[in-house]
């Protein structure tokens, strides 16, 4: 167990110099000279946009940038932008909104999306899991801007069930709304895989056995059929929650919410470089740390996983 | 064995027993009014072939079909008739009075949870009074009764680390858990080895006798029934064929279907009697050899470390002679068809069919060698391409290495489902059209299609029905016969060894135990794992098997 623990958090490590060198490279190529975008309309004299350069390590080769980059963010510094002020100061102000709104879509996946998978299992082949069925599709496909800007228009502006915009109002009523667009695409994926594992499990030898045994179905199910089936599930919840912390662009966007994603956006239209990459380190790490604890976990419920025993 | 209350009625009663299966507005009926009794503490065997509904008949005693399913009739359980109660009451029955084993016993167990944590929530089920702690004392004796070494330590482990017979071990122990009075055993020994089928069936017998427990076992195996029934009950398309005490069944079967059955049963001659296929086909037999495998090592790489598969195999088939390859699982005799096939890498060693050397071959040329081996596997629905016709099967390998094509592939696809016992005209249609034993033989056709000099048969009748089975395995006899190719005969049945195979080699844990003729083999084995095997293997005789079972017994004690 331990042994697996160890090789995972060494996959972490290699998996992160990889992304956030592919990020830095990438923002590395993006057109466009951000001194000249930070002096606005009128050119700076030659040995001005030098000095900056030179300040900002802007004429380092790729290499160097990165490695100086690594060795601020081994201290914990996560860079400063071209206006001075740390990148991580910057965030800190933006966290608490995407970080609840997260949570509340993802809560809504967790609750909704395996209830609804589970309840559409159990009623395989009848009209309840075909409604479920055909209902995950339909909303999958619409579209995250016209679905936002449709609930905004009617739960909002007509008939005045949540606030329109911006988070004012404050958890939940605040929350609610963007959680429930941002939430739709995952909350689908949610119940269709859970209807699947479940039904896979339903009709497993092993389910035999426990009828024959004499269980009740509430315990058949609740206990084993969850455990085996929540594997998966869990699995896609948790890599879904770094989904969620950094997709929320679109939703923050058209909501008006002043969170991560809108700092994100914002930087990438400003060349601001630094901002850019300091965001995606942190939201790639998120990403990642959940990622590692999801396979300890998944190998803590499955004793199969646990293959150096 | 003795009745626990000989006065009393049948412990188990089932009358009229109709089952069907509902599938939208369409009612598929496939048991159709069975009566038949079960006398307490006697073993009852339900045999019968695939489709005769006998797993459905068991299982519809304790309700534990899918839902689909439509029961009429009566199941009096002790004068109850369990198919007036509701759920929950049945619920109290299930595990309780009726307790059930099934095949797969890997599958049967929830793989998540340890063997421990099963084991106690079935003894908790219906003895609420029984203390955590205490429950776990009762589980350790259970795996004691079975014969689970160390159980103590072991039952915090969870079913991938046991084998497939001690799983079967541990679900025997989960079924005796509340002492039921009745214990249906599906199919329980089918999936394991010979020597472990002895060692599970003899578990079942001495609790029996021990615990006075009535067992219901279900099983297509004459040798198992011969082996352990007191009593046989033979089903065929969801109807009683004939009931009887085992020894009248054995010595004069009344039902036509029980006479078939018996006949097609491979038979081990153990006396050594009846012509010897070697003594025919001497003449066939040089010395140059067609298949020669000398020293071959295949070690497999996995994610725990090396696996030896085979250390160093030698064997030698000489043209137009039938070898068996014997083994139990895990033996590597399958691996040693694939290496033939090249279709595993070699480790060490050489493969070499005439003088061609196949280990070292490049793929080009190995492609062309391999129009000259044939092989047939264990599973035909998975080995044909279920989008491809039966006569597109079994014209490919004429196509690809011929270049046959138009009228003159369709005669000789023709002929070659003729030879195999198929109308010609099947050629048109799919596999799924098709039973398990006629696609074997579409296999088969396509096998021989090129006039192989060396056939591949890795246990090309283990999944099929005993009578079907004969079928096929004297197909084989008959091409081999006419087209005189070499065989590799792949098998852990040593039945079907001693129908068709000229010499046998005896495979065990990658390495060959033991190799002659079959009648050395069969008769005059002079290995221990040899003998073990051979004795482990049932015979359709209950008095052979009684005898033998005593004499285990004497050895025990």
């Amino acid at each position: 167990m331990m042994r697996f623990v160890v090789r995972r958090l060494l996959e972490l490590v290699v998996v992160f110099l990889g992304v956030t060198f592919l990020i830095y490279a990438m923002v590395f190529a993006l057109q466009g000279d951000p001194i000249a975008a930070l002096a606005g309309d009128r050119p700076l004299p030659d040995s001005v946009v030098r000095v900056l350069r030179a300040r900002y390590h802007l004429d380092e080769s790729l290499w160097q940038q990165y490695l100086r980059y690594l060795g601020g963010l081994l201290q914990g510094d996560l860079g400063t932008d071209f206006t001075g002020r740390p990148v991580s100061e910057r965030m800190a102000s933006r966290w608490p909104t995407t970080i609840v709104l997260a949570l509340t879509a993802w809560l809504l996946e967790v609750l909704v999306g395996v209830s609804l998978g589970l309840w559409a299992a159990l009623r395989h082949g009848r009209l309840a899991d075909r409604a479920v069925l055909l209902g995950t599709i339909v909303v999958s496909s619409i579209p995250i801007f016209v679905l936002g800007a449709t609930a905004q228009l009617y739960l909002g502006v007509r008939w005045r069930v949540f606030p329109v915009s911006g988070t004012q109002d404050g958890w939940p009523m605040g929350f609610l709304l963007p959680a429930a667009c941002l939430a739709v695409f995952g909350l689908a994926a949610v119940s269709r895989l859970m209807r699947g594992s479940v039904i896979d499990a339903m009709s497993s030898d092993w389910v035999r056995t426990l009828r024959a045994k004499g269980l009740s179905p509430r315990r058949i199910v609740g206990v084993h059929v969850m455990r085996n089936s929540g594997i998966p599930v869990l699995t896609f919840l948790a890599v879904d929650l770094g989904y969620l912390l950094g997709g929320a662009i679109v939703v923050e966007g058209i909501f008006n919410m002043p969170g991560i994603g809108q700092l994100l956006f914002a930087a990438i239209r400003a060349h601001e470089g630094p901002t850019v990459v300091g965001v995606s380190t942190v939201l790639i790490l998120i990403f990642l740390v959940i990622s590692a604890l999801v396979d300890i976990t998944n190998s803590l419920l499955d004793p199969r996983i646990r293959r150096d025993r | 064995m003795t009745a626990g209350h000989p006065d009393a009625g049948p412990l188990l009663s089932v009358r009229g027993l109709r089952i069907a299966f509902v599938d939208g507005s369409h009612e598929h009926e496939v048991v159709h009014g069975v009566d038949l009794d079960v006398a307490r503490g006697e073993i009852l065997a339900l045999v019968g072939e695939s489709g005769s509904g006998k797993t459905v008949t068991a299982l519809a005693a304790a309700r534990l079909l899918p839902g689909n399913a439509r029961i009429d009739g009566r199941v009096l359980l002790d004068g109850v008739d369990l198919t007036a109660l509701d759920e929950r009451e049945l619920r109290s029955v299930r595990g309780s009075r009726i307790a059930f084993i099934f095949q797969d016993p890997a599958g049967a167990l929830d793989p998540v949870f340890s063997i421990g944590a099963q084991l106690v929530e079935a003894i908790r089920r219906h003895r609420r009074d029984l203390a955590r702690a205490a429950a776990r004392e009762h589980a350790v004796g259970l795996l004691d009764l079975v014969g689970i070494p160390d159980a103590r330590t072991r039952m915090g482990d969870y079913p991938h680390q046991f084998s497939g017979g001690q799983c079967q071990r541990i679900m025997i122990a989960m079924a005796l858990s509340c002492e039921p009075e009745l214990l249906v055993a599906d199919e329980p020994t089918t999936a394991l080895d010979v020597t472990v089928q002895q060692e599970i069936l003899d578990v079942l017998v001495d609790l029996s006798a021990r615990l006075g427990t009535t067992i219901v076992i279900i099983t297509h195996d004459m040798g198992v029934v011969a082996d352990v029934a007191d009593r046989v009950v033979v089903m065929r398309d969801g109807r009683v064929e004939e009931q009887a005490e085992v020894h009248r069944l054995f010595t004069a079967p009344r039902a036509d279907y029980t006479r078939v059955l018996l006949d097609a049963v491979p038979r081990l001659t153990l006396e050594g009697a009846g012509p010897l296929a070697s003594d025919t086909h001497d003449d066939a037999h040089d010395d140059t050899a067609l298949l020669t495998v000398e020293d071959l090592q295949v070690t497999y790489r996995t994610a725990r470390g090396t696996v030896d598969a085979l250390r160093g195999v030698s064997l030698r088939i000489t043209p137009g002679e039938v070898v068996g390859l014997v083994g139990e699982s895990g033996s590597g005799k399958s691996t040693i068809g694939r290496a033939v096939l090249g279709l595993t890498p070699v480790t060490s060693g050489r493969v070499r069919l005439g003088e061609e050397d196949l280990s070292h071959l490049r793929r080009a040329r190995l492609r062309a060698v391999r129009a000259r081996i044939g092989a047939v596997f264990q599973n035909p629905a998975a080995a044909l391409n279920p989008r491809y016709t039966v006569g597109a099967s079994v014209g490919e390998p004429l196509r690809v290495h011929r270049g046959v094509r138009g009228a003159e592939l369709d005669a000789q696809v023709a002929a070659l489902l003729e030879s195999v016992r198929l109308p010609a005209a099947w050629a048109r249609r799919y596999p799924h059209e098709l039973s398990g034993g006629q696609r074997q033989r579409v296999a088969i056709a396509r096998a021989v299609s090129l006039r192989p000099e060396l056939l591949i048969a890795d246990e090309p009748t283990s999944a099929l029905d005993v009578s079907v089975q004969a079928t096929v395995l004297d197909l084989i006899r008959d091409l081999q016969d006419q087209l005189r190719f070499g065989c590799l005969f792949i098998t852990h049945d040593l039945a079907v060894v001693d129908r068709l195979c000229d010499r046998v080699v005896v495979l065990h844990a990658g390495r060959v135990v033991e190799a002659g003729t079959r009648r050395e083999i069969l008769h005059a084995p002079t290995e221990d794992y040899t003998r073990r095997l051979v004795a482990a293997s049932p015979v359709a005789d209950p008095v052979e098997q009684r005898r033998r079972r005593a004499a285990r017994r004497s050895l025990v004690s």
